[in-house]
């Protein structure tokens, strides 16, 4: 019986994982890399830009959905994003702020549309129907408006609000 | 600053987070966020698409108010965008620009949700109803850009304005690479 092929990610503070090639494959960035690439046994693939706890978390969602494909999450979101992905997706995404963020930029950097979108969808669910100063509470905001520019931009759409 | 400011970039958030968002959710909540959000909110060229996609006059008409305001943008990013080979056309952008920002008198945008076009900016225009403009000015865009995943959210929102709501025939002489676009004219152009 063959082995699964497997590849070895190292993330940017030296942190190895073996994973599956068919799993890790989802990403964009490892497949041009691997296509490139001689067919080591097991190839080494450095990821200089994802930290080992995301990369954790991009491993174990390509582990979930290489099995099961996301569904296209609406846009815009009509509702919380909860209403619109799985249950697997929803525990997935109960992480603290910063790592989502971090996610997004691994999810981005590798290349996995499905994951960038996930977790994209998951700051736009904050965002919504949030006023400014939620918002800018939420992500640690500096307002730079000073109150004449913002009275500005207030004014010059009121009448969008009125409509 | 703060992480999402420092490690975000500006494509992630327009062409990505912002996605997700409708027109209104923009409106109410980004835009008054702090000044590189107040840019990246109205500039993308994807709003249009949140503002198309929110089917709603409050966000057709946040789209048209906003290009009244912001020539600068509108030009910038007709000109330098990622957008398709249409609207990298000068005499296009150029069409677009008389379109929405000229022909547009600040005065004229009233509860009628009509417009007088003055005979001086666009001699072939005399009144033509805001939401078909903003039709017309959507659509063009929409066109350039991700179309086929655009056609069916246009369709559904097309409903929006029937006939009556047109004030008078659009004729576009002078912009012949407008082709505009009302009922279901406007459906076969997008398409």
């Amino acid at each position: 019986m063959s082995e699964t092929k497997q590849v070895e990610l190292t993330s940017k503070d030296k942190v190895s994982f073996k994973v599956d090639r068919d799993v890790i494959l989802m990403s964009g960035l490892v497949k041009d890399m691997l296509e490139e690439g001689d067919e080591d046994e097991t190839p080494i693939i450095p990821i200089p830009n994802v930290d080992s706890k995301p990369l954790q978390k991009v491993i174990e969602y390509c582990q979930y959905h290489h099995k099961e494909p996301a569904q296209e999450i609406e846009k815009p979101l009509k509702g919380k994003i909860e209403d619109v992905i799985c249950d697997w997706d929803k525990k997935f995404l109960e992480i603290d702020q910063s790592l989502l963020i971090e996610l997004i930029m691994a999810a981005n950097y590798l290349n996995i549309k499905d994951l960038l979108d996930l977790t994209c969808a998951k700051v736009a669910s904050m965002i919504k129907g949030k006023s400014p100063e939620q918002i800018r509470e939420m992500f640690g905001i500096e307002n730079d408006f000073t109150p004449e520019e913002e009275a500005k931009i207030r004014e010059e759409n009121k009448w969008c609000e009125e409509a | 600053m703060s992480q999402i400011e420092e490690m975000i970039t500006p494509e992630i958030l327009t062409h990505h987070i912002f996605t997700f968002l409708d027109g209104v959710d923009l409106f109410v909540g980004c835009v008054l966020v702090c000044r590189k959000w107040y840019e990246l909110v109205w500039v993308s060229p994807k709003k249009l698409v949140k503002i198309h996609n929110c089917n709603a006059k409050l966000s057709l008409l946040m789209g048209l108010g906003r290009f009244n305001n912001v020539k600068g943008f509108v030009l910038y990013n007709f000109d330098h965008s990622t957008l398709g080979s249409l609207l990298s056309s000068k005499q296009i952008c150029k069409s677009v620009e008389k379109l929405i920002i000229d022909g547009q008198d600040e005065n004229s945008i009233g509860k009628e949700g009509a417009m007088l076009i003055t005979r001086r900016k666009l001699p072939n225009l005399k009144y033509l109803s805001l939401k078909e403009l903003c039709k017309s000015a959507i659509s063009i865009i929409l066109r350039a850009d991700n179309l086929r995943s655009i056609e069916e959210l246009w369709i559904s929102n097309s409903e929006d304005v029937s006939e009556d709501q047109v004030k008078q025939k659009i004729v576009f002489a002078n912009f012949p690479n407008l082709q505009i676009l009302n009922g279901i004219n406007l459906y076969e152009t997008v398409r």
